[in-house]
């Protein structure tokens, strides 16, 4: 889950965080800032790898890695955290 | 930044004055953000060994995130590639920097949400007249205050870990600058008025008081605009007269343009609003500008300002023709001095 406090500017594919309790700005670069932006609540890892995975098959073997390296990092810095299993929140209804 | 300076003057010194012409053309081309006019594209290519001339001129004129956006060979030219993932490196950290000014300045603005106090220039224009924020870089915030307001707001920075570094001028203070303890870069400066200098105040001045009924109003933007360009950096940037223009666009409709022409009058400032819009237009050719400057007037001495800042003052910021054209920037300054406020 994406935490609180943390601002972001798009930056044609790319996104600046900047995380107001850390003052820290962290770059992520155009398949970093897929995950992130993934990480909405409502999916939990593997479903972030699955999706990622279904739409770039020929990169299938490097994303689970390259998911769980965004993820660790972004926790390190303060701009997300892992929510308990069953915590996800439900898609809103349209 | 001081390592940036030393390395743009180098660069700008080994260019002709034709060779400064076409990138100043590419400039001017490339910087707004509504995109360019396709019809005004420059005839001549920028050479590949001018590139980094390029980048580091849309850096100092603050429309590096316009020439990204804009500028054909970076997305037609792989050639170009090294050079557009530079201006990107440029861009994200003036991005990172932008992030990391609002968000202390709208830390402070929370807790003087009572006071008589609002921000001023870069972030207001970035949020309110730029189709997206990224557009305009900003070094640091100023906030336009009510005289009563800068006790009180003096105290919240310094809980914000700010410091008193400087305040001018010795005798009357209308400008108080502070740093931030962690972080001598990160400088808020609190204003009683946007006009600084003492001897222009005798014919202008823009306090809060002028503009207190609607602050971040699109007739307040287009006049602090207007005033920034001419008054507090005399056109020394491609950036303000892209704000002036963008300013324009967000006038919209007859009630606002009737805002302008009181906040002109209240503020005194006429001479300085029809040159510039002037200046605007001609060169980014928008006819909004130019309109407004018509429906405005004619003013005293309008046809000696445009022969004295013209494209060619705004775009000699880097290297020796900054000097060249210093003495017209200073008669321009003269001028502006004469516009003497009426006796009632």
């Amino acid at each position: 889950m994406q935490k609180r406090g943390v601002n972001i500017e798009d930056m044609d594919g790319e996104l600046i965080l900047y995380h107001q309790g850390t003052r820290k700005s962290i770059h992520l670069n155009e398949s970093a800032a897929v995950v992130w932006k993934l990480c909405d609540s409502q999916r939990t890892v593997q479903q972030i790898i699955d999706v990622l995975a279904e739409a770039y098959p020929d990169a299938k073997s490097r994303i689970q890695s390259d998911v769980w390296y965004s993820i660790n990092g972004l926790m390190r810095e303060g701009a997300l955290r892992l929510l308990p299993p069953g915590s996800e929140k439900p898609k809103a209804e349209a | 930044m001081i390592v940036w300076r030393g390395t743009l003057a180098w660069h700008m010194g080994q260019l002709q004055s034709a060779e400064r012409r076409v990138l100043s053309d590419w400039l001017i081309y490339c910087a707004d953000p509504l995109g360019p006019v396709r019809e005004r594209r420059p005839a001549a290519p920028i050479p590949l060994v001018h590139a980094d001339h390029l980048i580091d001129q849309a850096s100092a004129h603050g429309v590096i995130c316009a020439l990204l956006r804009h500028f054909p060979p970076f997305a037609e030219d792989t050639v170009f590639e090294p050079f557009k993932e530079k201006a990107r490196s440029r861009h994200r950290d003036g991005l990172g920097w932008n992030m990391v000014l609002r968000s202390h300045g709208e830390a402070v603005m929370a807790e003087a949400s009572e006071l008589p106090v609002t921000v001023v220039k870069g972030p207001v224009f970035a949020r309110k007249i730029y189709p997206e924020p990224a557009f305009r870089s900003y070094g640091d915030i100023d906030l336009l205050a009510a005289p009563q307001a800068v006790a009180s707001l003096g105290e919240i920075l310094k809980t914000h870990g700010f410091e008193l570094v400087n305040s001018s001028p010795e005798t009357d203070p209308q400008e108080w600058s502070w740093l931030h303890r962690e972080n001598d870069k990160l400088l808020i400066e609190v204003q009683t008025d946007l006009v600084h200098a003492p001897s222009l105040r005798r014919a202008f001045s823009l306090t809060y008081d002028t503009i207190a009924d609607d602050p971040q109003g699109p007739a307040a933007l287009l006049l602090i605009a207007l005033l920034h360009g001419a008054l507090g950096q005399h056109y020394s940037k491609l950036q303000h007269i892209v704000d002036i223009c963008q300013a324009v666009r967000a006038l919209d409709g007859d009630s606002e343009r009737r805002r302008f022409e009181i906040l002109i009058e209240r503020a005194n400032t006429r001479f300085i609003c029809v040159t510039g819009l002037e200046l605007a237009g001609r060169i980014l050719a928008e006819p909004r500008c130019l309109e407004l400057a018509r429906m405005l007037g004619s003013v005293r001495y309008g046809r000696l300002a445009s022969l004295l800042i013209d494209r060619s003052v705004v775009m000699s910021t880097i290297g020796e023709g900054r000097w060249l054209h210093s003495w017209r920037r200073q008669a321009f300054r003269s001028l502006s001095k004469r516009n003497l406020r009426q006796l009632a």
